[in-house]
């Protein structure tokens, strides 16, 4: 009864077991054989060494007779992958350890093996998750460190371009405003000793040199922007006085081209909070874009209102050109970028007007944007914040208050 | 012919191709899938090498290749128990493969310290290769064992490996 209960405890642990003598050489066998040799399924197994019987056992010599010795308890070896007669993977638990019968006083081996599979299957699974996402962290940290090294490289190039742009422009800017300051010397004091001829080719000196320098100074602009060293001195300010400044600017090219300026600008507007020379110089740009675009004895048009929100002032201006492409739009507002309307028309300019625009405009906390459509015209939108009671901070390129000098 | 059996181990952090390196050698057989071990996989394959004194020994090498995650470090050191050689398996596009070696060499000369190892830098097929070559020898230096550069993949240098460490097992 006992030996039968103890076989159906066996069949149900899955376990099978094999007793060899101080020799280690198999005396008896029990249970599923298949669990207990796997895949090696020796026949005629009574008599013969376990050593040899169980490639497993290679290297274990010493263990063996130190089990047999007493010197250790047991030999044991979890989650053993085998295959089974099938070919099928099982996990098995082997232990060896020596044992003494009571009655007889024999010193043997017991050798048993349990089958896991069901626990290892299960294990497997939640190793194999573990691991996988192990290896996609180390992939992703990996990435992060290679695109911070990147990141690094890249800000030194760009500090790089930025210091060379600025050093550029520095050195040509200043020769050239020499030059340009003789030139409007001899037009001034010496125009009348200067034939026809020669007073339209100092003109055309003039004219060039001017635009280098706008050029230059454009170039300069752009550099401070990407090195963030731009500046902005905000304080509440009348739009009126703004819009003032930069119409009476604009007026000589208006009547060169004799064209009109339609504004739209109510009597009464919130402050806006800005650094006046700044949106001065975005007005100012926005216009002499209008001009450009518009053709001869056409009309530019300016407006100013207040957003639904209240928060903004929308400065608006329009032009009666051609429009804009579509597939120009997204690079538009990029640096050295001219339009294809510009590059038709070979109009002058390093296509970095709207670049400056931009940057000003969004370091004011605004947004810039247009509207076009082909033979209409283009209307540009910038916002400028309303002002707020508290004191005027200073705002730095990087986006950092600091104090106002 | 003389006939020897000797016990060698693979030990190495996980995924790094412990089992795809015995697959290739013993079966010549490669997978891309990555499929996790648990506990140890026991293979063997019997070479021909040539013996001390030049004679050819028939050599069954029994390959335990054990799982590589840390949840198997404590039962580890009854698999390593017996080995007359290990494999210290590290992964060129995983450089902290390398730096974990040095704790499995200590566990190992803890329960074998007579073992004859060497070191395999492994998937050198790969494109994204992240460990110098300089470094893995330099690795190796440190712990006395000689190099190998493998892809199980493609089976460069699989068999000059193991049959180099057989040679050596023999010559012991």
């Amino acid at each position: 009864m006992n030996s039968l209960v103890t076989q159906l405890i066996l069949s149900e642990q899955m376990i099978a077991y094999a007793l060899a003598d101080s020799a280690g050489r198999v005396q008896s066998v029990y249970g599923d054989p298949d669990i207990l040799w796997g895949c090696y399924n020796p026949t005629n197994v009574i008599g013969q060494s376990l050593l040899a019987l169980l490639p497993e056992l290679v290297g274990s010599e010493e263990a063996v007779q130190a089990l047999l010795a007493g010197e250790i308890e047991r030999l044991r070896f979890e989650s053993l992958n085998r295959e089974d007669s099938q070919g099928h993977t099982r996990y098995v638990t082997l232990v060896l350890r020596g044992y003494r019968d009571p009655q007889t006083e024999t010193v043997g081996l017991l050798f048993l093996v349990q089958d896991v599979t069901a626990h290892g299957i299960v294990q497997r699974e939640l190793m194999q998750r573990h691991n996988e996402l192990r290896l996609l962290q180390e992939r992703l940290e990996r990435q992060n460190l290679e695109l911070v090294a990147s990141n690094t490289e890249l800000r030194l190039m760009n500090e790089i371009r930025s210091s060379f742009i600025s050093v550029t422009a520095h050195e040509l800017r200043t020769p050239l405003t020499s030059i340009y300051g003789f030139l409007e010397l001899l037009q001034d004091t010496g125009a009348e000793n200067l034939s026809a001829e020669q007073s339209e080719h100092l003109g055309w000196m003039e004219e060039s040199t001017q635009r280098l320098l706008v050029t230059l100074n454009e170039l300069l602009e752009a550099a401070r922007i990407d090195a963030d060293r731009l500046e902005l001195v905000l304080r509440p300010t009348q739009m009126h006085e703004i819009v003032d400044e930069a119409v009476l600017e604009f007026e000589s090219r208006l009547s060169a081209r004799h064209q009109q300026l339609e504004m739209a600008i109510p009597a009464h507007l919130p402050q806006a909070l800005c650094d006046p020379a700044r949106i001065e110089q975005v007005l100012g740009h926005l216009l002499s874009n209008a001009s450009k675009f518009t053709p001869e004895g056409g009309t530019v048009g300016l407006a100013i209102h207040p957003t639904i929100s209240g928060e903004f002032l929308r400065l608006s201006v329009s032009d009666q050109g051609h429009g804009i492409d579509q597939d120009e739009e997204s690079r538009l507002f990029e640096r050295f970028y001219r339009g294809q309307q510009v590059r038709k028309n070979g109009t002058a300019g390093a296509g970095l007007g709207l670049y400056i625009t931009r940057s000003l405009i969004e370091l004011h906390g605004g947004e810039i944007w247009y509207e076009s459509k082909p033979d209409q015209g283009s209307t540009f939108y910038v916002t400028v914040p309303v002002a707020t009671p508290s004191p005027a901070p200073t705002v730095s390129a990087n986006g950092r208050s600091c104090p106002t000098l | 012919m003389r006939t020897v059996s000797k016990k060698v181990c693979l030990l190495g952090d996980f995924a790094v191709g412990k089992t795809s390196l015995v697959r290739r050698f013993v079966y010549d057989l490669f997978d891309d899938k990555y499929i996790s071990t648990i506990g140890v996989k026991i293979s063997r394959k019997t070479v021909a090498v040539p013996g001390e004194d030049g004679a050819v020994v028939e050599l069954t090498m029994m390959l335990w290749d054990l799982a590589g995650s840390e949840d198997f470090s404590q039962i580890r050191g009854s698999y390593m128990r017996g080995s007359a050689g290990a494999i210290l398996v590290c992964d060129l596009t995983r450089p902290e493969s390398l730096l974990s070696l040095e704790g499995n060499l200590a566990d190992l000369r803890q329960i074998a310290p007579e073992a004859t190892i060497i070191l395999v830098a492994n998937k050198s097929d790969s494109p994204q290769q992240h460990l110098l070559l300089a470094q893995v020898e330099e690795a190796a230096a440190r712990l006395d064992a000689a190099c190998f550069i493998t892809s199980a993949r493609t089976g460069e240098n699989v068999e000059e490996m193991f049959r180099y460490l057989g040679r050596m097992l023999v010559e012991l």
